[in-house]
């Protein structure tokens, strides 16, 4: 199975008008809309970075350097359809998978045993809102978080996160019911919000 | 369509609405309430991360300006740039705060030829600007001040002062006012006409100075007549006299002081950001004697008086307090010394003699790194200063001993003596 990759600089879907006009100041370096971008796109990315992330501090900081590292590559964004949301997860995307990376690195021994043994749960690139849920979201893939954080913490369409996924809209529904049932397999034994269904 | 693109369609369709499509099969419906579940957690931590994200929001958007800020080229003769925004939690609580970056290591080769042409240009020139434009600088928009004048009025929350070199100015006092005799806190009732006072603010529009520190001196004073003013344009030998006010831009990009000659001139000097530094580093530049030693247009190098060259750029405690020319001239609170401590957003500050102050970095202290080397990022994230030098004016704090900082200046470390 492909890995997820969110769209890192050529999503194929087409931008909105707005996104394309903010998009060519934000190419001049137009401190305005760079702000605009920020306003615009800082909750998502911050959000998007806290679920994959165990500490606030940290998400807050990677997620700065998202807009940081965006402005300074703005060269090679490819604007033509491009939607600058999708760009921003991307950078996002990355820094999230190598900050886990440096992380296990130097980490605590068994944050080593798992970084030796690919297949097992990174328990790094969790969110820690709820202790259940970190270990629930530990359990899926790269591609089952991905997918869970863009339709259900950044309430996504399945239209939207097909695009910032680069997948068709029948992939990503394909995808949702493998990672929501492979997160409820994880959480089995908890008895909460089921009873509201 | 099979049965997993139909269930897949169930699932989207149970997430859409909220509730289980009537069409699903009882199997289905046993599944999809489980996948509903699992949803239902995630869009609580949702709740949570959205809540995170809006209270995280206004640091990332400080440093983000920061950054761009930043981003701007060098337009003309090295001097600060300016970093504006919030402080990580961890160091600062959240306060808001100008940071301003000196990056004089960063004398570029486009900045000595801004240099130069400014000296082409003015070759054919007279030494001084004209005497209007040249008044008109010593209060500019958005700038730091430090300036003297006698009190002709106090309504309360306005003084109207005569200065010298200004005019009469409007001086509006804030709930954060600190109003100094000495040493000493005192009422702003104290502020009666004929009173010399020595202010430090903010210039707003108008030629209005919001006060931070209002420094009582020698009373029933007459009203100082007014001088004329020239900005100096180009470098004379033995150039030299006592600081009568000082500015320092709000963007960083520039730094004056009107000096008095011995001669009875009063000239508007722009200063190189070292000279600045150590400027700001006596804390009351006020009253201090110096000279013009160097540079030319915007960039004139000015040395305390008395003192030798320094070994390096950037800020150097005095090894005391220079003296003034009257002893009836206000101070400012403040100190110069070694950062030995940060805890929150409050400094330790160890200076020569031996005294210790607590430097509190407030929501308006306007921060200089200079020739720090230190990183505001850093700076501002933990510890990365102690050991620094600083320089502090600022305001005393009601009931404690410790130091509003309005202005403080990261120097580098000190050289080992």
């Amino acid at each position: 199975m492909r890995e997820a990759e969110v769209a890192d600089h050529e999503p194929t879907a087409t931008g909105r008008p707005d996104d394309e006009s903010l998009a060519r100041r934000a190419a001049a370096r137009d401190p305005e809309a760079w702000q605009a971008i920020f306003e615009a796109h800082y909750r998502s990315v911050f959000t998007f970075v806290r679920f994959r992330l165990g500490h606030t501090e940290e998400a807050e900081d990677i997620a700065s350097q998202v807009f940081e590292i965006a402005y300074t590559r703005v060269d090679h964004f490819d604007y033509r359809g491009a939607p600058i949301g999708a760009w921003l997860f991307g950078i996002a995307r990355n820094l999230v998978r190598d900050t886990v990376k440096k992380r296990v690195r130097r980490g605590p021994e068994e944050e080593l045993v798992e970084a030796i043994a690919p297949t097992e749960p990174d328990a790094s690139a969790t969110i820690d809102l709820r202790g259940d849920l970190t270990s629930a979201m530990a359990a899926l893939t790269e591609d089952q978080r991905t997918v869970l954080s863009l339709r259900f913490l950044l309430d996504k369409s399945v239209e939207e996160t097909a695009r910032l996924m680069d997948r068709s809209e029948d992939a990503v529904k394909n995808l949702q019911r493998r990672a929501l049932a492979a997160m409820q397999r994880a959480m089995a034994g908890s008895v909460y919000a089921t009873e509201r269904w | 369509m099979d049965a997993s693109d139909r269930f897949d369609a169930l699932l989207d369709a149970a997430l859409e609405r909220g509730e289980v499509p009537a069409e699903a099969s009882p199997e289905d419906r046993e599944e999809l309430l489980r996948l509903l579940g699992s949803s239902l957690n995630l869009r609580n931590a949702a709740i949570e991360a959205a809540a995170e994200a809006t209270a995280t929001m206004p640091i990332a958007r400080a440093r983000f300006e920061r950054f761009l800020e930043g981003q701007r080229p060098p337009v003309e003769i090295p001097h600060p740039r300016v970093v504006t925004g919030l402080p990580k939690r961890a160091f600062l609580g959240g306060l808001r705060q100008w940071v301003f970056v000196h990056r004089m290591a960063a004398l570029s080769a486009a900045a000595a030829v801004a240099v130069l042409a400014i000296v082409g240009f003015a070759g054919s020139q007279a030494f001084f600007t004209g005497v209007d434009s040249a008044a008109a600088l010593v209060l500019s928009e958005n700038d730091y001040v430090q300036i003297e004048g006698v009190i002709t009025e106090n309504d309360g929350g306005r003084l109207t002062l005569a200065s010298e070199f200004a005019g009469q100015v409007t001086v509006d006092l804030g709930d954060t006012t600190s109003v100094i005799d000495g040493a000493q806190s005192v009422d702003s009732t104290a502020l009666t006409p004929g009173t010399a006072i020595l202010v430090d603010g903010v210039v707003g529009k108008g030629r209005r100075v919001q006060a931070n520190t209002v420094a009582l001196g020698a009373r029933a004073q007459p009203l100082p007549p007014r001088v004329t003013i020239r900005e100096l344009k180009e470098l004379r030998p033995d150039l030299g006299g006592t600081i009568a006010s000082m500015s320092l831009s709000a963007d960083g990009s520039r730094a004056r002081v009107l000096i008095e000659t011995p001669a009875g001139e009063h000239l508007l000097v722009s200063v190189d950001s070292a000279s600045a530094e150590r400027l700001l580093g006596l804390t009351t530049a006020l009253g201090a004697k110096v000279d013009v030693t160097g540079g030319a247009g915007k960039a004139f190098v000015v040395q305390v008086g008395g003192t030798t060259s320094p070994a390096r750029p950037g800020l150097v405690c005095p090894e005391s307090v220079p003296a003034t020319p009257s002893a009836n001239r206000p101070r400012l609170t403040g100190v110069c010394g070694v950062i030995t401590a940060i805890d929150g957003n409050v400094l330790t500050v160890a200076a020569r003699d031996g005294a210790v102050r607590e430097v509190l970095v407030g929501a308006n202290t306007r921060i200089v790194f200079g020739q720090s080397g230190v990183a505001p990022e850093r700076f501002l994230q933990g510890k990365a200063a102690v050991g620094h030098t600083a320089a502090v004016t600022g305001q005393r704090e009601r009931d404690t001993a410790r130091i509003i900082a309005n202005v403080l200046v990261v120097g580098p470390k000190p050289l080992a003596r």
